[in-house]
């Protein structure tokens, strides 16, 4: 299974997203490969640290992580495309008109956190955890 | 209606109420002019409340939309054609300023106000610096970040250009 995590700027949710998935699949020992990317990524720049260390405090290393575009190839690759936002749900569909049936969003949002302090993150990220569990990807896999 | 349809309508709202604010309507705008605003509304409905995202492409669609109605208005104007060309938006402010006296008279004799060249290229050069500083060139693959601050003031000298570029619409065509 390939999943691809979607959000803003590829700084702080859908990376956080993305190493709970990793660490879930562990967990759940599901074959997941996950990438994550941004609509309105920031060419190279590395995660927010303040979602690094919230990650950090769980166990989840996603200092290496840096901003990504959703790219056409991105789009292809995955069997499943999360989003964290509806607008950005839409726009993916809009442009990727043959990926629309694996979109999905999460919730309809989940709030950016960026700028915002610590507590916020870990709200982000529990957030993230509860609503990836819900994803059907885990179903009759639990160990 | 439809999604699509809603989201086009939505769209169309926020240009509206864009050149509301400079006293212009999309209806008078060249039509390649509102494909470039269509696609500003888009990416501003994406990173609507999304603190993390880069503005670059707000910033670029609205440069976009200057050039392209540029293009269609003064752009026609002999001696002007350059602006109707492929060059960077520095270069276009930079031979704003070196108009020959000829095609100045010109205008003014079309109706023209002869500060309208001096204020454009003045607008023209701080949309310049924006796209230089935040990289949001052509082409996406370069963009760099671009803040709110940025989108804000890229709107109002978009705004201002084209508030200003409807008074010689009349004269030019």
């Amino acid at each position: 299974m390939r999943l691809l995590v979607v959000c803003a700027g590829n700084t702080c949710r859908s990376p956080m997203a993305a190493g709970l998935a990793r660490k879930i699949a562990v967990e759940r020992s599901v074959d997941l490969d996950v990438r994550s990317a941004g609509v309105a990524h920031h060419p190279g720049r590395l995660v927010e640290r303040k979602a690094v260390a919230v990650m950090a405090e769980i166990g989840i290393d996603i200092s290496t992580e840096y901003s990504k575009p959703v790219t056409p190839n991105d789009v292809d690759w995955a069997d499943l495309v999360v989003v964290v936002e509806h607008e950005h749900a839409f726009y993916l569909a809009e442009k990727y008109p043959t990926a629309a049936a694996k979109i999905h969003e999460l919730a309809s949002d989940v709030q950016d956190p960026y700028c915002q302090p610590l507590p916020e993150y870990r709200k982000c990220r529990d957030r993230l955890e509860e609503l990836l569990l819900r994803l059907p990807i885990w179903r009759n896999r639990a160990v | 209606m439809d999604d699509v349809a809603l989201r086009r309508e939505r769209r169309q709202r926020l240009v509206e109420q864009f050149l509301a604010e400079f006293g212009v309507s999309s209806q008078q705008l060249a039509t390649s002019t509102n494909k470039c605003l269509d696609e500003w509304a888009r990416q501003l409905m994406l990173v609507q409340d999304q603190p993390s995202a880069n503005l670059a492409n707000v910033v670029l669609q609205l440069c976009c939309a200057v050039e392209a109605e540029l293009a269609v208005t003064l752009g026609r104007e002999p001696g002007l054609e350059f602006l109707a060309g492929d060059g960077a938006l520095g270069d276009k402010a930079r031979r704003l300023s070196q108009v020959d006296a000829r095609t100045k008279q010109r205008l003014t004799a079309k109706g023209v106000k002869v500060g309208l060249l001096g204020e454009l290229q003045r607008l023209l050069s701080q949309l310049a610096r924006i796209r230089r500083e935040t990289r949001a060139a052509h082409g996406g693959v370069a963009l760099q970040t671009a803040t709110s601050a940025d989108a804000k003031q890229t709107r109002q000298i978009t705004g201002t250009i084209f508030k200003r570029v409807q008074t010689t619409r009349t004269v030019t065509r």
